[in-house]
């Protein structure tokens, strides 16, 4: 094949590779991140997840792992709703079409092996794990000690779904012991605490790992077993192992002759982020650079929170590790290495970190992502872009998230979109929760851009400085087919109505785009998402903040990978907070908040509204008797948050 | 402060845990979360869940809802295992103290201490029991992810 453009650009990156015997034709490694919950209870695989694999198989990377099957018929193993399960031969007419997919797509095909040890046991009231240990979140289920012949049988299993792997036509198989999972637990002294040869010392508590990977290794040898191994837990103040006890596994790992290790950072109980937005792209690379530093022998595979294409070309290129492992920038592109490949890098959507594909899993939900709205859905055709039938010209009022992915959505369908935007810029509220936003401002700017670059690329016409209203559609009549109102919501000012001093209040929408400045000492009233940004937000740049929120907690309306943040960064920046409370009287000089406590003075120059939003829905009414189709979507419907705007206006855009 | 000091001061408990009805109003009658030193728990690298040695009995404060009010007493902590209680907060030394010291909100002070894992926390009923018993807001608000963690 002759070489793409982009592909003479990042030379590391697309570099033919090996495997024992298996070439590649890149470095990319497709990570195994596709734990979806599309399948049966029981463990047999769907036509919704044929379908999603047939997508991923035509991602373009040199390796694709599928998803983590358990290995045992008992379901200990078992971490997700609808996990798919490897322990009986019934399911391999699936695993030879999956296999067949990624072959066909041009790349070497890993099936991981995953048993969630501590993590596991979802139907059933227990979890096994090497010890004892209590849960420390609530999610999962009471442990049960496994004992020698539990670990002998598991063992068997792990090497039988191995070679049933192959035998399906895999190529190789890989084992997780990602977040936390029953290879960590063994390996960890946090999780570890037994007395016999499976616990105490490095040496013993990497006994189950090397036994593990010898019986794969025997079940498999002509193929690849890959190894997925924390380079740091952030378990260390639990008891966990320090990152020098990490390297020394990863060592008993490549005394037994794994073919590769994926290194992997932290666990799902660890207190601390470790593939969350507020993690800077590149942060973990050390650890690999340590891995392959010190297995030079071994091909070591990276890529948590490392979604720069660009970046991993130069850590190839310095040595810091063999294959790009890559994992959610390809749920939220799946062409994004066509699109690198091709030299189109601009159009790439970018994965922002929201962390909603995993939130969703922990709910016992089908996973999706925040920025493709077509995941999961690739078995109906009713989410496909597809030409439309009567191509219409179609107007949208609004350039937030919802109206702009409405809009390049029709556009690529063949209509011809025109967007009608008030204010002076594409992106709507994102605008303002993107500039303030503490975890990393640039992945949700990245959405405007990529916005603001499609908007030209795909020629929908964007009208900056002009406010839809009945005027102006008068003056258009007859003009469009269609309307989309995408008008957002602002904050509903009359919730304040009683509140004594309320004309001195400033809208946080306004505070949040620039349009109005806050003082030194500012109370927020209103704990939800954009009260909390916009709070955290001056908080760093400075004020004095309290927040008080009418309900007993904070961030109700925050989905649920970020209420864990904002409880972090409202402490680590020293936010006051008062709950169940409520502002009874402005003055110039502060706020009298009353609670259940009494009544309190907070002094205050100024004060922010951010309670409950309203959509802005007029327009539905005037433009009702003015276009042949009117319809909403994002939080012109209701408010919400970026997702739902998002993946709504993604729906209407195929629809129309 | 050693943690076993700050556990025996019960009125210092009972007064911050009132100045928090909202938060404990959707548990049921008999909820009850533990909080002991994690010096106890640990010592000499015995198992977290083994049972403790019985003398001396090493002292333990127990939250109780009891008649819709949430009552702090003096119990007995025995290692892990047969606690009674729905959840326990596990101290190193200091850290019960700052909470205690805290004048305002000191439940964020908990918060900072579990993040630091200066007190850990150990879940001892499933999911499906806590939540009946109505733990969500309080575990939340630990800020603890009453679900998975997404980290
Ligand atoms: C400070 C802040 C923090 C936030 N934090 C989060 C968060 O943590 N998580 C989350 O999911 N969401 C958050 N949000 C909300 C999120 O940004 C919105 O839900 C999302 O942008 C909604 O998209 P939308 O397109 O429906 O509306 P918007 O983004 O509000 O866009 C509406 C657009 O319509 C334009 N418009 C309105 N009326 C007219 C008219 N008559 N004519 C022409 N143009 C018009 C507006 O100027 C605007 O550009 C936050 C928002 C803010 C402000
Ligand atoms: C939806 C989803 C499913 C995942 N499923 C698995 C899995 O089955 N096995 C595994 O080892 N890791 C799994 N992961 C972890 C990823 O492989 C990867 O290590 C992690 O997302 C960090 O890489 P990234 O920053 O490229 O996303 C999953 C991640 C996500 C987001
Ligand atoms: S849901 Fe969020 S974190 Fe997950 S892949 Fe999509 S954008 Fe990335």
């Amino acid at each position: 094949m002759t070489q793409r453009p982009g592909e003479a650009q990042l030379p590391h990156l697309f570099k033919p590779g090996r495997i024992g015997k298996f070439a590649t034709r890149n470095l990319i490694k497709y990570g195994a991140c596709c734990v979806s919950n599309y399948n049966g209870r029981d463990g047999t695989v769907t036509p919704r997840e044929l379908a999603r694999m047939r997508v991923i198989a035509n991602t373009g990377c040199g390796i694709i792992t599928n998803q983590g099957a358990y290995p045992d018929p008992r379901g200990e193993g078992k971490a997700y709703f609808r996990q798919v399960a490897i322990f009986d031969d019934r399911f391999l007419p699936e695993f030879e079409l999956i296999a067949r997919y990624i072959h066909d797509g041009g790349a070497l095909a890993i099936q991981q092996i995953l048993h969630a040890g501590r993590y596991g046991g979802i139907d059933l009231g227990y979890c096994v794990q090497p010890s004892v240990v209590p849960q420390t979140l609530p999610h999962f289920r009471p442990p049960r000690e496994m004992t020698k012949d539990d670990i002998r049988l598991c063992i068997r299993e792990h090497a039988e779904a191995a070679r049933r792997s192959i035998k399906a036509g895999f190529d190789g198989t890989e084992v997780t012991s990602f977040m936390g999972y029953l290879l960590a637990n063994f390996n960890s002294k946090f999780t570890n605490q037994r007395s016999d040869e499976y616990g105490g010392s490095t040496r013993n508590r990497g006994r189950f790992m090397r036994e593990l990977i010898d019986g794969m290794k025997q079940a498999t040898p002509d193929h690849p077993v890959i190894i997925r191994l924390n380079g740091a837990e952030l378990m260390d103040n639990w008891g966990g192992n320090d990152e020098d006890e990490c390297f020394e596994l990863m060592g008993q790992a490549v005394e037994c002759g794994v073919d590769m290790i994926s290194v992997t950072v932290g666990w799902q109980e660890a207190p601390e982020s470790s593939i969350g937005r507020d993690i800077p792209p590149g942060h973990w690379n050390y650890l690999a650079a340590r891995a392959k530093k010190s297995f030079p022998g071994t091909l070591i595979a990276f890529g948590n929170r490392l979604p720069d294409p660009g970046m991993a070309n130069d850590c190839i290129a310095r040595g810091e590790f063999d294959y790009w492992e890559v994992c959610r920038p390809l749920l939220a592109d799946p062409e994004m290495v066509h699109k690198v490949a091709e030299g189109r890098q601009e159009e790439v959507r970018r994965c922002i970190g929201s962390l909603n594909c995993l939130s969703r899993l922990f709910r016992d939900l089908p996973y999706t992502c925040t920025m493709n709205p077509a995941l999961g859905h690739e078995v109906e055709p009713e989410y496909a872009v597809t030409p439309a039938t009567v191509r219409k010209k179609v107007m949208v009022i609004g350039a937030g998230p919802a109206g702009m992915e409405c809009a390049l959505t029709a556009a690529k369908r063949g209509h011809s979109v025109t967007v009608f935007e008030k204010s002076d810029r594409i992106g709507g509220s994102l605008l303002g929760y993107a500039t303030h936003d503490l975890a990393r401002p640039d992945d949700l700017l990245s959405v405007i851009r990529h916005y603001e670059v499609m908007a030209r690329k795909l020629g929908v016409e964007v009208r900056l400085g002009t406010e839809a209203n009945a005027k102006l559609m008068r003056s258009l009549l007859h003009q469009f087919d269609a309307c989309v109102v995408a008008a957002g919501a602002g904050i509903d000012l009359d919730h304040y109505d009683r509140l004594e001093g309320r004309e001195r209040l400033v809208d946080a929408l306004d505070v949040a785009r620039g349009r109005a400045q806050a003082g030194k000492r500012v109370v927020v009233l209103g704990g939800g998402k954009v009260g909390l940004v916009v709070a955290e937000s001056l908080r760093k740049r400075g004020a004095e903040v309290a927040i008080v929120e009418e309900d007993k907690r904070l961030a109700g309306d925050v989905m649920p990978s970020f209420k864990w943040r904002h409880s972090a960064w409202v402490e680590e920046l020293e936010i006051r907070t008062f709950l169940s409370a409520r502002a009874t009287r402005i003055t110039a000089e502060g706020v009298h908040v009353a609670s259940a406590k009494g009544e309190t003075f907070v002094p205050a120059d100024t004060v922010i509204a951010a309670g409950p939003r309203k959509s802005n829905q007029s327009l539905f009414r005037d433009f009702e008797w003015m276009i042949d189709e009117l319809h909403g979507c994002g939080d012109a419907l209701m408010p919400r948050g970026l997702d739902a705007a998002i993946q709504e206006g993604y729906r209407l855009g195929v629809r129309i | 402060m050693l943690a076993a000091a700050a556990i025996e001061d019960v009125a210092a408990w009972q007064r911050l845990i009132d100045g928090y009805a909202p938060l404990f109003d959707p548990l049921a009658d008999g909820a009850a979360v533990g909080l002991a030193a994690r010096f106890f728990a640990d010592a000499g690298g015995a198992r977290r869940a083994a049972a403790m040695p019985s003398t001396p009995p090493l002292p333990m404060l127990v939250w109780r809802k009891r008649g819709g009010r949430m009552v702090v007493q003096a119990g007995a902590y025995r290692g892990l295992d047969g606690l009674g209680v729905d959840l326990v907060f596990l101290a190193g030394d200091g850290a019960l103290a700052a909470v205690l010291a805290r004048a305002e909100h000191p439940l964020g002070e908990m918060k900072r201490q579990l993040r630091a894992a200066r007190i850990q926390f150990f879940v001892l009923r499933t999911k499906r029991e806590l939540a009946d018993l109505g733990y969500e807001d309080f575990v939340e608000a630990l800020g603890l992810p009453f679900l998975g963690a997404c980290r």
